[in-house]
């Protein structure tokens, strides 16, 4: 045999001991699978975390959206505590529609939540009994106003008592939304 | 019931009687108001009748949530010159009054709505 053969033999048993070892027992083959492993992890963890940052900022911009409800339906139901026993029919007609768009705009997101529903539609429906109250003191003329004294504060101040009721019910039900109770939440 | 509620019935029942003659003119100061003024001279007086009815959703047992009509009155006697409300009933403080200003108002209601009619009549040529 010649050498140049020899040398060959000897490349090809060389060759052959590297095929024939399972991969499984190689060491680069393990350090390729940790690193590979590790990134998996890492990216699960991160999907996680990102997920997590998310709902907690939603939660945040939801947080600051039912404060800033909260203050819209806090000021709608100062104006109704304050109704004078001489409150002309215009005075309050204003009052009521002003008061009627505000709390129907915040309120309108909501109407399908399952814990505000019934408080929402009780408030609806008081706010359409006040009108429809409203409606029963309407001067027949201009002049008949200053004719009926009080007439339109007794006609409006049971309604607008029952909406300042219904708006602080749901004032609750809002601001309890905002705060964690902990294990008492409920989901 | 106190003297002064007695007293108070029969005054709002003697209005009420000669609402029926047509001797009190009142007239419509707004679909629920009526008001009738006094002239004695110099001196004026005003009284004002109101119906007012307040509804109520309430939760039945069943779970089903209905409204409620709950109807009163308010009956205001004012002084002319001053505007000072001399006197004021009503019923949702006192319900001891409810029938009979119910009573009054359909009588009212009755007799503004007969002077209407007449005056439509009237117009028609014979």
């Amino acid at each position: 045999m010649t050498p140049e053969s020899q040398i060959m033999l000897d490349a090809i048993s060389g060759l052959r001991a590297l095929v024939e070892m399972p991969f499984w027992q190689r060491l680069d083959f393990w350090i390729g699978s940790l690193f590979s492993a590790a990134g998996v992890v890492f990216s699960v963890l991160a999907f996680h975390e990102a997920r997590r940052a998310k709902t907690a900022a939603t939660e945040a911009g939801r947080t600051v959206k039912i404060q800033t409800i909260t203050i819209e339906l806090t000021e709608v139901a100062q104006r109704f505590d304050r109704l004078s026993m001489d409150i002309r029919f215009s005075e309050a007609r204003d009052l009521l529609n002003e008061a009627s768009r505000r709390i129907r705009r915040v309120v309108s997101p909501f109407q399908n939540d399952g814990s505000l529903q019934e408080t929402i539609g009780n408030l609806k429906g008081a706010l359409d009994e006040a009108k429809k109250s409203l409606n029963d003191v309407r001067p027949a003329t201009p002049g008949d106003e200053s004719q009926t004294p009080h007439a339109v504060y007794y006609a409006v101040e049971a309604d607008f008592a029952t909406i300042n009721g219904y708006l602080a019910d749901l004032l609750g039900l809002f601001e309890k939304k905002t705060i964690n109770f902990g294990e008492d939440d409920e989901p | 019931m106190s003297p002064e509620h007695i007293e108070l019935k029969t005054y709002l029942e003697r209005i009420q009687h000669l609402t029926e003659q047509g001797k009190i003119d009142w007239k419509r100061a707004n679909p629920s108001t009526f008001t009738w003024t006094r002239r004695d001279g110099a001196s004026r007086a005003k009284l004002t009748l109101q119906k007012v009815d307040r509804t109520v959703r309430t939760r039945t047992q069943a779970g089903q949530i209905v409204s409620k009509t709950f109807r009163h009155y308010i009956f205001q006697v004012t002084e002319g010159q001053t505007a000072a409300q001399m006197l004021t009933v009503n019923t949702s403080e006192d319900e001891s009054f409810g029938e009979i200003m119910g009573r009054l108002f359909e009588t009212i209601q009755t007799v503004i709505s007969r002077k209407g009619l007449d005056f439509l009549k009237n117009l028609l040529p014979e």
